[in-house]
C-alpha cells in the first residue's frame, strides 16, 4: 500500500496556492486543479473532446442505420442536421476533433523510438512526419469527397 | 546589484507537535538580485527564524533535495532566482502530493519505495569475470538511455502530476523513466523483470499524458516521453507475442 494512503498527515494540494491541504487518506485532487495553468486547461479540453466525438459517432451510426429505412427517413434526418443547434454541435465537434488531432500529433513525437541509418530519429522529425501524414490523408479524403461521389448529393 | 531593497517571502509552517494544520508565515528579508530562493530560506534560517525547516544539500542542481513549490510551481529552490519574482511576493510551500513532515519538509518514502520497485541498477544474468574487462558501450548505445540517466530524484514530477494526486498507487514519472533508463542500457539484462512493474495498470497505463512532469523537470529527463515510449514498445511486443509469435524477440 502506498505511503500516502497509509499516512494520515497533511498533503499539499496540487496546483492550489497558497497553502491548501488535504488529509493524506482523502482524495487528493481539488475540482479546480485544472485552472492552475494553461497546460492543465488544454489537457482537460483534450479529454472533453472525447464526449463530443462519442456523440458525433453515435449520430453517424444512426445516420447509417437510416439508410436501411429508405430515402425519405434519411433525407429528414439530414435536413434536421442543418438546423442551428445541430450546426453549432457540428462546429464544436469539428473544433474539438481538430484540437485533439493537433495535440495528439504534437505528442506523437514522444511515442515511437525510431532509428535511421544507425541514428535515433529526433522527436521533432517524427512529429513533422506525423503532421505531413495527416495533411496527405486529409487531402486524399477531401479529393475523394469532391471527385469520388455522385456530385448531386447534399 | 540593488541594495537596501527587500522582498517578502512567505513559507508554509507546520509542526506536528504544535499545529492542527499547516499555516503561512511571512518574512521580509534583504533582496539581492543574485540570490536564489534557497539563499533566501537560508538567510531566514540563519538570521530571522532558526526554526524554519527545509531540505537542501548541494546548492547546484545536483542532489535533488531542495525541491519545493514556489508560487504554485514545483521548483528546485537552488535554481530559482529572486529576481524572477521581485518586487512581487514569493510563496514557498512543500512539494504537493507528499505527506508533510514539518514546514517545507515532505515524507519521500513512497517515492523511495517505488524507485526500488523498478530496480534502478544494472541486472546481469551472469557477471563477467573481472579478468574479461569492463562492459564497453558505443556512443550510440550510450545515447539510447543518456537522457533518462540525468534524473536527480528531485520528485518535482510527482508534485506536478494530477494522476499521482488522484491515484497514489501510480508508479510515477521518475521511477518509470529510471526503469526505462536501465531497460535501454546495452549492459543490462533485467528488462523483463522491470516490465512486470512498469507495464501494469499502476505503471505506464495509469498515465493519461498530462505532460506536466516533463515541463517541470529541471534536467530535461522528459519522463512523459519515457512513459509513452514504453507504452508503444510494450504494445508492439504484445502484438508480436499474440499475432506474430515467430517475430518475438
Ligand atoms: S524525472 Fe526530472 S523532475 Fe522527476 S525526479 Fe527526475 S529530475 Fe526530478
Ligand atoms: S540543493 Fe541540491 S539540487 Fe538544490
Amino acid at each position: 500500500m502506498s505511503q500516502i494512503q497509509a499516512n494520515s498527515a497533511w498533503v499539499r494540494n496540487i496546483a492550489v496556492s497558497p497553502n491548501r491541504y488535504h488529509r493524506a487518506d482523502e482524495p487528493g485532487l481539488v475540482p479546480t486543479w485544472w485552472r492552475a495553468n494553461r497546460r492543465f486547461a488544454l489537457y482537460m479540453l483534450r479529454e472533453l473532446a472525447s464526449v463530443f466525438l462519442a456523440v458525433w459517432s453515435l449520430r453517424l451510426l444512426r445516420q447509417l442505420n437510416l439508410l436501411r429505412q429508405g430515402e425519405e427517413a434519411y433525407d429528414t434526418f439530414v435536413a434536421k442536421q442543418r438546423r442551428l443547434p445541430w450546426l453549432l454541435f457540428h462546429i464544436s465537434a469539428f473544433s474539438f476533433a481538430l484540437l485533439h488531432s493537433v495535440t495528439f500529433l504534437i505528442a506523437a513525437g514522444k511515442g515511437p523510438t525510431l532509428h535511421f541509418m544507425g541514428r535515433k530519429v529526433s522527436e521533432r522529425t517524427i512529429t513533422a512526419g506525423a503532421f505531413a501524414g495527416w495533411a496527405i490523408a486529409s487531402l486524399a479524403v477531401l479529393l475523394a469527397l469532391l471527385f469520388g461521389g455522385r456530385g448531386e448529393d447534399t | 546589484m540593488a541594495s537596501g531593497e527587500s522582498i517578502t517571502l512567505t513559507a508554509t509552517r507546520y509542526s506536528p507537535e504544535a499545529d492542527v494544520e499547516p499555516w503561512l508565515q511571512s518574512y521580509v528579508i534583504p533582496y539581492r538580485e543574485d540570490m536564489v530562493v534557497l539563499d533566501a530560506l537560508n538567510y531566514i534560517k540563519s538570521y530571522v527564524d532558526g526554526t524554519l525547516s527545509f531540505r537542501w544539500s548541494c546548492r547546484m542542481g545536483i542532489c535533488g533535495s531542495c525541491g519545493m513549490t514556489v508560487n504554485g510551481t514545483p521548483t528546485l529552490t537552488c535554481a530559482s532566482f529572486l529576481r524572477d519574482f521581485f518586487p512581487g511576493e514569493i510563496v514557498v510551500e512543500p512539494l504537493a502530493n507528499f505527506p508533510l513532515v514539518r514546514d517545507l519538509v515532505i515524507d519521500m518514502s513512497d517515492f523511495m519505495h517505488k524507485l526500488g520497485m523498478v530496480k534502478p541498477w544494472i541486472i546481469r544474468d551472469r557477471d563477467k569475470p573481472v579478468t574479461e574487462g569492463e562492459y564497453r558501450q558505443t556512443p550510440a548505445q550510450l545515447e539510447e538511455y543518456q537522457q533518462y540517466s540525468q534524473c536527480i530524484n528531485c520528485m518535482l514530477c510527482y508534485a506536478a502530476c494530477p494522476v499521482y494526486a488522484m491515484e497514489p498507487e501510480f508508479l510515477g514519472p521518475a521511477a518509470i523513466a529510471l526503469g526505462r533508463r536501465y531497460n535501454l542500457d546495452s549492459r543490462d539484462e533485467g528488462a523483463l523483470d522491470r516490465l512486470k512493474v512498469l507495464a501494469t495498470s499502476d505503471g505506464i497505463w495509469d498515465c493519461t499524458f498530462v505532460g506536466e512532469c516533463s515541463v517541470v523537470c529541471p534536467k530535461n529527463v522528459d519522463p512523459a516521453k519515457a512513459i509513452q515510449q514504453t507504452k508503444v514498445d510494450t504494445t508492439i511486443d504484445w502484438y508480436k507475442q499474440h499475432l506474430l509469435p515467430w517475430m518475438r524477440r
